[in-house]
Formats: C-alpha cells, structure tokens, sequence
C-alpha cells in the first residue's frame, strides 16, 4: 500500500468547512481557507515547473506560509527540504550535493548566498487567493502516490556531532507514525493547540499533523518566548494544549489554573520531564493530561508515549513505544537487558528508520541487526515501562535540545588557550544539564566571558559553557581517556 | 544605586557571563539580534536577581523587558 500524507491530513478536515484549523501569528485559515491555498499554491508550484520527485528547500521562520508549501509540495510528489532561514553555508553546500535540490521556497525573506543559483519561488500572497465554494473535496488536489518512491522529503539532525545528516521523510513513516501517534494523545476536536518550537523540526511538523487529523485547531509561532510571554500567548489564544520541550512545561508550572483556564493537556517532547515540574503541574492544573513522549527525527516522529492516566504512578518515564514500532534494550553482551538493567537502546518496526540519506559512513555506527541504534541509553521498570538515563556518547540535551560536549572541547582546543581542557556536563535545575569546561593552564587570568567571547564565531549559544573551571591538572587514564573521578576530587578540592 | 551604576553592572554581567562583545552598547539588542537566545532568558533573570538584589518572578516580565541593557536597567527600577 503506498500513501500520501497530504491524502491522509486533508482527507480529516473535509467536514465542517468553515472551522479554524491552522493559526500562526498573523492569520487563522478555515479549513476552506487551508485548502483554498493548498490549491492556489499548487498552481504556483506546478508553473514554476516543480513537479514529481523535486526537491524543494523549505525555510521555516515563515509562519503559516511553511506549512502551505507542505502540503502543496507532498500533494505533487514533490519533497520538501525543511531548513531554518540563517542556515549554515557548509550545510547548505551540503544540501546541494546530497539531492541536486533546483527550488527554493523563502519569500520574504532572501535566499542565502550558498542557495542563490536555485529558483526561487515567489511569496504566497493569501488575499490573492480565490474563494473556493461548496463542499470541500479530495478532488481538487493532484495527488500523486508513487509506489516506486515514497521520499516525502529530507530534515537534518541538529548536527551536534558534526554536519547535520539528512534524514528521509517517507509517506509511509509519516503516515503511520501520525495515526499512531494521534491514537494515543487522545486530542478532542474542539481542542487547541500551540506550538511554540521551530516549524522545521520533526516534533513541529508530528504536532501539525496530528492535530490536524484529530480534528483539532493548530496554533504555531516562531517568536522567542519568555516564560511571561508563553503565558499570555496560551492564555489570550485561548490554547487547551501545549506540546513543547520540559523546558516549557517547566515555564508553565510556574502558573496555574486561574490564569489558564482553557489548559487541559500537556505533550512534553524532547527530554526527560523532570518529577518536580509534573508535581507542579499537578498541583497548579488539577485535571491536566500530562503526556510525556520520547521522540525523534529518525523514525518521523514519536517513538514512546506515556500516557497521562500512567503518569503519577511512573513519574520520569516516558512510556512504551507507539504502534507499529518496537523498542530493544541490550546490554554490552549484545544481550536483551533485565528489568532495571541499563542498555543501549534500539529501534525497530515497520516505521523502520531506512538509514541517513545518502551517508554510508553514519549508517555503519547506527544500521544494525537490531533495528537503529539511537544513541540513548535508559531501562525498563518492572512494569516495562521506559526511562531513560541519557547518551551512550558524548551528546547531552540542554533545555531539550542536543549539545555535544566532544564538539565544545574541540573547539576550545582549537583555540590553544590552555594546556589541557576537557568538556563535560553536569545537572542544572533549569535547563536539565548544561556544559561545564575544565581547564588546566599556568594562566589562568582569562575569565569565562572572555572564553565565550572566543567561541562565540564557532559555536550555537546553547554550546557555550556554563562555567569555567581551572584545575592543576586535567587527570586522565593510561589511554588518554579523562579519570572522571580524579577530576571531580579535584574539583571537590578547590576553595570555595 | 545610581542609574548610571545599575546599567554598567547590567552591561559588566552580560559580558562576563555569557560572552558578549565588551563593547556592549546600552540600546544593543540581546534576543531580538538572535545575541542571546530564549533559553538564556532565565538566566539572566536569575542573575539579575543576585546581582541586582531584585526579586523577579518569570512570569511578571516579558523578553521585551529584557532586551538590551538600558531596558533591563529600566525593569530593575521599576521593580525596585
């Protein structure tokens, strides 16, 4: 069987024409709205001569206009390459190479110079588009299934590790993991919900969908957020559900009830929910529906949910694995991991991830017989629900999103500022785990805002070191490798 | 404090803390220029509460409070 995800997304707003289905800060679209433009778009598209199996790099940073391009795009078979806007030069030369992309979709705003030969398709104009009449159908769209290809599209990893890999979209994955997904969070049509997280990550674009084959009412913004300015913008939208990072939900326990009347349901994506937050939110919502998920690009979007009516009595899991995919945990023996017993975690199922596109190097270190090794290590309770413990390498999440301390260690020794520097993480009450930079230099005169000051061209702010630590001696093992416990007594030495 | 303290203190902590250029001028925009991000946002409260002797709770203020110098400065005042 071959699917369309655009098939399967606009086949559940064909009712009820005139309810608000999309919303991003500048306009809300009827579900006859939505279509109207899908349909006009398509037009655009197939003009400009986009057509099957075209690649088209998509920026997100353009609100309502990102998910037009979706649709339209998976309407024509033709696949999206989802992007943020102040895209990296070398990632886009990347791009280039990895899928001979010719289309751009940007407007409003310009093409970076790596992409400046593609075409650029011209901005959605929404009062150009013509008032469509009557019933909505199926018919009005093009759509094509084509049982030889079912690319939808490529996003890239955060990159944390080197440059981002290209990570294929198929119809199937989306499809499959959408409705499997939607059957689970249990989201009720007369439902709202926000998103506050940029629109080309897959968590983003799992959330679109699954709302809208719910039935519910999407509402996405891309602006920064305080914790203030998240609550004004769920209180005055009228939002009953938030899907975001434990970083947010961490913002909105700090509220309650009296000023978030309309919240009835939380998704917590991205990371571990910390206890404290759900007892918070318990506390301040009384009747809020928790659903904490462990997802990822790899396998088009969820992977394990726990649902709320589990949550109090397994704080800190985040469930078991949604239909059509199973989780395997092994132990260093290649062995199935007892209850409680910490392993490595694996993936498989018949939303099977089919590998990075086009990186027979990635592929090797994560392509096993035992599904797709996904970099994250946790147990089984004895109830066989999941919990996770973190990475089996060097990456760890800050605020939700990966940081990779191998990556800022090589970029402070590229600096050649100290004799010997090692980075690790540690715990932080606000933002989950955060890095932590331990130097060893005769010198020590150089503060931490003038390190950072010398990352700043190399590395993302979330990279940037927390502290800056300076030892006598960086204590490593006869291999090289750090002694962790050496180096944590030394720092235990140091006055306070 | 003297205004004029409270706004080179603001300015001194950003520098150090997260990095940002030293010559940091008042009216430089922090989150809006992408300088820092929203993740930071708590920080810097957390730090101008220290620093500054202000009790702040998150959810009194927005990013537009805190989004250069000379505004924080001004949140400072006003919540003095």
């Amino acid at each position: 069987m071959t699917y369309n995800i655009a098939r399967t997304v606009l086949s559940s707003i064909l009712a009820a024409p005139d309810k608000e289905v999309v919303e991003d800060d500048h306009r809300a679209l009827s579900r006859r709205t939505l279509f109207a433009n899908v349909i006009h778009r398509i037009e655009t598209l197939t003009s400009c001569n986009v057509g099957v199996e075209d690649f088209v790099v998509v920026f997100c940073d353009r609100g309502m206009s990102f998910w037009i391009d979706l649709l339209a795009l998976w309407v024509i078979g033709a696949r999206p390459i989802c992007l943020e806007s102040n895209v990296e030069p070398v990632h886009g030369e990347n791009v280039k190479k990895l899928t001979d992309v010719k289309f751009i979709s940007s407007s409003p705003i310009a093409p970076p110079a790596v992409f400046s030969e593609l075409t650029a398709l011209p901005d959605i104009d929404f009062d150009a588009v013509p008032e469509l009449l009557g019933a909505l159908s199926l018919k009005s769209f093009p759509f094509v299934q084509d049982p030889d290809s079912d690319l939808a599209g490529l996003i890239f990893t955060s990159g944390t590790t080197g440059l981002p890999k290209g990570v294929p979209l198929t119809h199937t994955m989306l499809v499959q993991n959408a409705l499997g997904t939607a059957t689970r969070l249990g989201l009720r049509p007369n439902d709202k919900l926000m998103i506050a997280t940029p629109f080309r990550f897959i968590s983003s674009i799992s959330h679109f969908i699954v709302t809208l084959l719910s039935g519910a009412t999407f509402y996405g913004t891309e602006d920064k957020l305080m914790a203030a300015d998240l609550i004004d913008r769920l209180g005055a939208k009228h939002i009953t559900s938030f899907g975001g990072s434990p970083f947010h939900a961490g913002m909105i326990s700090r509220t309650n009830i009296d000023t978030l009347p309309h919240l009835r349901w939380l998704m917590s994506s991205g990371d571990h929910l910390p206890v404290d937050v759900i007892d918070r939110l318990h506390n301040a919502f009384p009747n809020i529906k928790i659903n904490t998920v462990y997802g990822m690009a790899e396998l088009a979007g969820r992977f394990c949910c726990l649902p709320p009516e589990f949550v109090k009595e397994h704080k800190g899991s985040v469930g078991y694995p949604i239909s059509g995919l199973e989780l395997v945990l092994l132990n260093d023996e290649d062995e199935e991991c007892e209850y409680n017993e910490i392993g490595a975690l694996y993936a498989r199922g018949t939303i099977a991830f089919p590998g990075y596109y086009k990186n027979a190097a990635a592929n090797e270190k994560v392509m096993t017989p035992h599904g797709f090794k996904t970099g994250d290590v946790g147990y089984f309770d004895t109830s066989g629900f999941l919990h996770l413990s973190g990475r089996s390498d060097s990456v760890f999440k800050r605020s939700g999103l990966k940081v990779s301390s191998q990556v800022i260690t090589d970029a402070i020794l590229a600096l050649n500022l100290f004799d010997d520097v090692i980075v690790l993480s540690r715990e932080d009450a606000i933002e989950g785990r955060v890095p932590v930079a331990y130097a060893a230099s005769q010198d020590s005169s150089l503060t931490k805002g003038g390190l950072l000051r010398q990352l700043r061209p190399h590395l993302a702010n979330n990279h940037l070191p927390k502290a800056l630590i300076y030892l006598p001696t960086i204590p490593r093992t006869g291999s090289g490798k750090v002694d962790r416990r050496k180096l944590y007594a030394l720092v235990e030495a140091l006055p306070k | 404090m003297e205004n004029i303290d409270v706004t080179e203190t603001v300015r001194q902590m950003l520098i150090e803390e997260f990095g940002l250029d030293e010559g940091l001028k008042p009216d430089t925009l922090l989150f809006s220029s992408n300088l820092l991000d929203s993740l930071n946002s708590i920080e810097v409260i957390s730090l101008v509460e220290a620093k500054m002797g202000v009790r702040i709770s998150p959810l009194d203020v927005s990013l537009d409070d805190f989004d250069s110098v000379e505004r924080i400065t001004a949140t400072i005042n006003r919540l003095k």
